[in-house]
């Protein structure tokens, strides 16, 4: 009754988009940061040698066989801590994903279905917080909710999903007006059911493209709030934080602030290739 | 003659878009029985399509809205009713088949899932039932192996199956009015009979009404019983199929047939009309056809000619003819 899975994976691996994103060379190497990201952050837990909130070992200790990219300012292990927290901000910037997408992806699809005055609503709240700068905006909320990691998401989560919104509406409008949705109204199909099965699965292409370059973008802005922010350096491994400690050490413990850049550079860069691969092969007409 | 099934009166559907009103369907009158085959011909772009759409309710909103008429259905006026209601005829009463095969199925659900969605939509069906009823409906229209088949996505469908898919599903809910906008012209001619013989089958075997658009009169001439001609938004002439092969009154019908190849006419050139489809936005004055109607009198470019009843069940308009017979 239903096509093995093998069989699924197969013609998955076969199909044109697939085999355009086999091609692109900087696409597998952003699918391996990735796939490496996700592997740590997993299992962080077996791969960091130290606890990454013990004190372990002398202060400020340079790299050494004992602890691989040295200790930070109170003892602990830098390598360690730089394992759990790309636990920590990748769930961070998931979870911010997740909101943009919450938030993003219904507006888009109603405005692009429904057209007309919704449509002019909508869109223009999008432009209105289009105009308002990211991060002052996020630092004042989170100044007023108090200074927390969640704070942070909550913030940010509320003032970045505009793109969201105009990347769907946009292939929602060309979507809309496919024969296979015309023929789904002709039957009496309901809007509700036209929008979520017939509409939105395939307006999927560019979400998927958009969800991953957005990690990227989240995971910078985030490790930059945390970089400016007091939010408990003491009491978590964050990267954005762990630069931020870092920072008044540069010139006599470089190894220490390069190596928590060069992650966050790393897995940035990861993601934005993977992103780039997945628009190239998924929908090559997009450009943003 | 019997109260019709559909009963049309004074249908208008414009565009409003930037370069000016569109006047797709301009007032037109007609009429579909019970158990027919009710042919619209016209030229690409005359408004045929968008007369289907209208009689659904599904004209695309902004830029297009049906600004008059009444569309007389089992008792009630389409054109009033809730759009709650509508949707319960939509499917159920009415149903609709669309021209691209290829683009009328929603790619990423299963055939089996889609005629599924529909029985859902308007039967009580049990849910353990559905399958079943799935299959049966794509055996009617002669897909081999339906329980395997429904499992398939439509791209593993041919053109034709996809077509003859997508009639299953509206048939499925066994409407009592089944409109096809030119179901064969995106498959090519071996499927197009197939096609034909199909509907030809499901009225036989359902006595349902088939609204036939299309530009093709020699589908027409095949299956339908009575045919109106549109051009540039109204119906110029109307008449049972014999009657209007046999004596065009229109000389747009006469132009029509004299471009279209038969079998019996081997020699001879095809006639081309002269001039184009006229725009609809700032369509011709008087009679739409007169800037290239050879016939064309002083008064067909001021007044738009009335209905003329030229035999029983034979209406044209045209100021060619006056009341009367012939």
């Amino acid at each position: 009754m239903f096509t093995p899975l093998i069989e699924r994976a197969r013609r998955m691996w076969a199909s044109p988009a697939a085999r355009k994103f086999r091609r692109n060379k900087l696409a597998w190497v952003g699918l391996a940061i990735v796939s490496a990201v996700v592997f740590c952050a997993i299992f962080a837990d077996f791969i960091a040698p130290y606890d990454p909130l013990e004190i372990v070992g002398p202060k400020k200790a340079p790299p050494s066989r004992q602890f691989l990219l040295g200790t930070d300012d109170v003892g602990r292990d830098i390598f360690s801590r730089i394992i759990h927290a790309t636990r920590l901000d990748l769930g961070l910037g998931l979870a911010l994903v997740g909101l943009w997408t919450a938030i993003g992806v219904p507006l888009g699809l109603i405005a692009g279905y429904y057209g007309g005055k919704i449509d002019s609503v909508i869109m223009r709240l999008v432009d209105g917080l289009y105009a308002f700068p990211y991060l002052v905006f996020a630092i004042a909320m989170a100044g007023i909710l108090g200074f927390s990691l969640s704070t942070i998401v909550i913030a940010l989560g509320i003032i970045g999903w505009p793109q969201f919104v105009r990347v769907v509406r946009g292939k929602v409008l060309a979507v809309r007006t496919e024969v296979y949705v015309e023929s789904a109204r002709a039957f009496g199909e309901k809007d509700r059911n036209i929008m979520l099965r017939y509409v939105l699965p395939n307006s999927l292409a560019p979400l998927i493209v958009i969800m991953t370059l957005s990690l990227a973008t989240s995971l910078i802005i985030i490790s930059a709030l945390t970089f400016l922010l007091p939010v408990g350096v003491q009491t978590q491994a964050e990267l954005g934080s762990m630069l931020s400690a870092s920072f008044g050490y540069m010139r006599d413990y470089w190894w220490w602030a390069t190596s928590v850049g060069l992650v966050i550079v790393v897995i940035v860069l990861g993601f934005n290739f993977l992103g780039d691969g997945l628009r190239d092969a998924l929908d090559p007409r997009l450009r943003y | 003659m019997a109260k019709p099934l559909l009963e049309v009166r004074g249908l208008k559907t414009y565009f409003f878009t930037d370069e000016g009103v569109v006047k797709a369907v301009d007032g037109i009158d007609f009429d579909i029985q019970k158990g027919e085959i009710f042919g619209l011909v016209g030229e690409s772009g005359c408004g045929k399509s968008v007369t289907a759409l209208s009689l659904l309710r599904v004209v695309q909103s902004p830029p297009g809205r049906i600004v008059d008429g009444r569309v007389m259905f089992e008792g009630r006026d389409l054109m009033k009713i809730s759009e709650k209601e509508m949707r319960r005829v939509r499917g159920a009463k009415i149903s609709m088949i669309f021209q691209d095969p290829h683009s009328s199925l929603n790619p990423v659900l299963r055939i089996g899932d889609q005629i599924a969605e529909a029985i859902q939509l308007h039967q009580r069906a049990d849910k353990k039932e559905v399958p079943s009823k799935v299959a049966e409906a794509l055996d009617l229209v002669r897909i081999p192996d339906p329980e395997d088949r429904m499992y398939q996505y439509p791209h593993q469908f041919s053109g034709g199956m996809k077509q003859r898919a997508m009639i299953a599903m509206m048939l499925s809910c066994n409407p009592s009015l089944l409109i096809a906008d030119e179901p064969t012209t995106a498959v090519d001619v071996t499927i197009q009979i197939q096609i034909l013989e199909l509907l030809m089958e499901l009225r036989r075997k359902r006595g349902a009404s088939i609204m036939l658009i299309t530009h093709n009169l020699g589908v027409i001439a095949e299956v339908c019983d009575r045919v109106a001609v549109m051009y540039a938004g109204n119906i110029v002439e109307q008449a049972d199929m014999a009657s209007l092969f046999g004596d065009p009154k229109h000389p747009y019908t006469r132009a029509l047939l004299g471009a279209f190849p038969s079998a019996e006419r081997k020699r001879g050139e095809l006639t081309v009309i002269p001039g184009f489809v006229p725009s609809l936005v700032n369509p011709p004055s008087g009679c739409k056809f007169h800037p290239r109607c050879p016939y064309a009198k002083p008064v067909c470019t001021e007044e738009m000619p009335p209905v003329v009843e030229v035999d029983e069940d034979h209406i044209v308009r045209c100021h060619l003819y006056k009341g009367g017979k012939g």
